[in-house]
């Protein structure tokens, strides 16, 4: 991996409608990407992610902010060779077959139909290239998607949601695929998913919106770091929970307290519920999901992400 | 461009709409054709030039007839409205301009309906050719390849301007409702209002009312007629009012008039589409 940035987003914004009436879609987000990551773009449904990726795209209109691509300001409306992408992925000419809706994007993008075959084999797809797409499954459109984000053979690859529809043994494929296109082939991918897990395995690192604000740009491993905890099962609960409520995070969870702290903290911990005379039956390290830190970061109930 | 082009030649080519919407007219013509030679009886009167050019031409009418300029205007609006419908617009245009994507979909759409006329163009001059050498008839005198050829010609002229006319009023409507069924009902309100508001204009005008005119006189329905009056005949058409008021034009106001019409639904289209969100 890279310093360079290959994405640069600043103050990007989109508001729908009138300004006054209108609804802020995405407010004021920057984050950048570096060659050679794979970057996870997390959030809710409605949060925005769609619409950043779309402005990315040229598909929407930012109504304020600037998007810089390989060093380059990019104008609306402008493409960029350097970009693949899927976005919704079954999008595709349902009259047409898997690999005459390659043969249409390599014509409108100016390229030559050698990389089609190649790919289909590559996405799995070489036995159903001939039949219509709107034969396809879900997951069968998702990898044709994939495909044709790697037909111009890109630096940067944006995939939203690349993983929709695909069953167990399929989404195991894509994080072998994604993970392949950056190690392999040195390219930079961008994808938003609600599939927390699979984005904990295959980022580097990740942004995370809520409600069109980019709340959190970092490491998995950072996220993941600051959201460590403890599971202290102890009575009474109410006093562990008031020793500690000052210092920490804390909330009763089942018979146990959960302490939202670092490692270094476990001694100090400790001494503070001796001295407020709580009986301490066990204390366990909790090393928190990026699921279980999503939530706890954007505040949110369910894991839909 | 040559591309773009490359790209929806590959793509509008197999589509089912294309099959009913444009090679409809090839395959209707050698069907109705047949069928005249099959029951057509021996020893036919012999046809006049005018009459013979006639027969093999109607394909050149269809887009200055209503039936003719609706079913235009369905082709378009599955051109068009489709690519919303399939949800494809966001699979091409990040990779391509706007304006060029609008630009190919527009020559190829127009490229195939000319195909598809001059196919039956051509299929009626050979068909008509057999049914006469079926029935005895002889060739009417001075017909020559010329002929037919120059009088061919004229018609397709002839219906370039309404062609173009419903072409703008289907991709307005399809660009901004994003709809094929809303743009088929908008392009046949609009292709009625055209065939229909000199009828109105007129029936008014026996009220005393002459208001009405004003937009008839703007609108592309009395120029569409006027060219064609002055192509056909040599003279424009002259709208004569209850009121007395006689609207009249040059061939030439006529001609900017439609052109206007044409260059300023296109901008609009483009206009239109190169600030949409495509969501």
């Amino acid at each position: 991996m890279h310093e360079d940035p290959v994405l640069e987003i600043t103050e990007l914004s989109k508001t729908y409608g009138r300004k006054a009436g209108g609804v802020r879609a995405v407010q004021d987000v920057s984050l950048t990407v570096r060659a050679g990551e794979v970057y996870g773009f997390l959030g809710a449904n409605g949060a925005g992610k769609s619409t950043t990726i779309r402005m990315l795209l040229g598909l929407i209109t930012p109504t304020s902010g600037s998007v810089r691509l390989f060093g380059k300001d990019l104008r609306h409306g402008e493409p960029s060779r350097r970009l693949g992408s899927l976005v919704d992925g079954g999008a595709f000419y349902p009259f047409l077959s898997g690999r005459k809706n390659l043969d249409v994007l390599a014509r409108t993008q100016g390229l030559g139909t050698e990389r089609i075959d190649p790919l289909l084999a590559q996405v799995g797809l070489e036995k159903d290239g001939k039949r219509k797409v709107k034969g396809y499954s879900t997951g069968m459109r998702q990898r044709l998607g994939v495909a044709a984000a790697l037909l111009n053979d890109p630096d940067l690859v944006i995939l939203d949601e690349p993983a929709n529809g695909l069953d167990a043994a399929g989404i195991q494929e894509m994080r072998r695929l994604i993970r392949s296109l950056a190690e392999e082939h040195g390219k930079t991918v961008f994808l938003s998913s609600h599939l927390l897990n699979e984005v904990q395995q295959v980022c580097d690192r990740v942004a995370i919106i809520d409600r069109g604000v980019l709340i959190r740009e970092d490491t998995v491993e950072g996220i993941l770091k600051t959201e460590e905890s403890f599971h202290i099962v102890a009575t009474p609960l109410d006093a562990a929970r008031a020793a500690l409520v000052e210092s920490w995070p804390c909330e009763i969870e089942g018979d146990g307290l959960q302490v939202r702290a670092g490692r270094a903290d476990a001694p100090e911990i400790l001494r503070r519920l001796v001295a407020a005379k709580v009986d301490v039956f066990s204390m366990a390290p909790h090393q928190r999901t990026l699921e279980e830190a999503f939530l706890a970061i954007t505040g949110t109930e369910t894991a839909d992400a | 461009m040559r591309n773009l082009i490359s790209a929806e030649w590959t793509k509008m080519l197999p589509h089912k709409g294309t099959w009913f919407l444009v090679w409809l007219y090839p395959v209707l013509f050698f069907v109705i054709f047949a069928i005249t030679i099959m029951v057509a009886s021996k020893g036919t009167k012999p046809e006049t030039v005018a009459g013979w050019i006639e027969d093999t031409s109607v394909v050149w009418h269809i887009a200055s007839i209503s039936l003719g300029r609706y079913l235009i205007a369905g082709y378009f609006a599955v051109v068009f409205a489709g690519e919303y419908g399939w949800n494809t617009w966001k699979l091409v245009v990040p990779h391509a301009s706007r304006w060029k994507l609008l630009g190919s979909k527009y020559l190829v759409t127009l490229g195939l309906l000319y195909i598809a006329w001059i196919a039956t163009a051509l299929i009626s001059v050979l068909m008509r050719y057999l049914g006469s050498a079926v029935s005895g008839e002889a060739l009417p005198q001075g017909l020559t390849l010329g002929t037919i050829l120059y009088e061919h010609g004229k018609l397709l002229l002839l219906g370039i301007a309404p062609l173009l006319i419903t072409a703008g009023y289907a991709t307005t409507a399809a660009i901004s409702t994003r709809s094929t069924l809303a743009t088929v009902i908008i392009s046949i309100v609009l292709v009625t209002l055209d065939e229909l508001l000199g009828k109105i204009v007129q029936w008014l005008s026996s009220y005393g009312m002459e208001w009405p005119a004003i937009p008839y006189r703007i609108l592309p329905g009395y120029h569409l007629q006027n060219l064609a009056s002055w192509m056909a005949e040599g003279a424009g058409f002259q709208a004569k009012l209850a009121t007395g008021t006689v609207i009249a034009y040059s061939e030439t106001v006529s001609l900017l008039a439609i052109a206007g019409w044409v260059v300023g639904l296109a901008g609009l289209v483009l206009w239109v589409f190169r600030r949409q969100d495509i969501n």
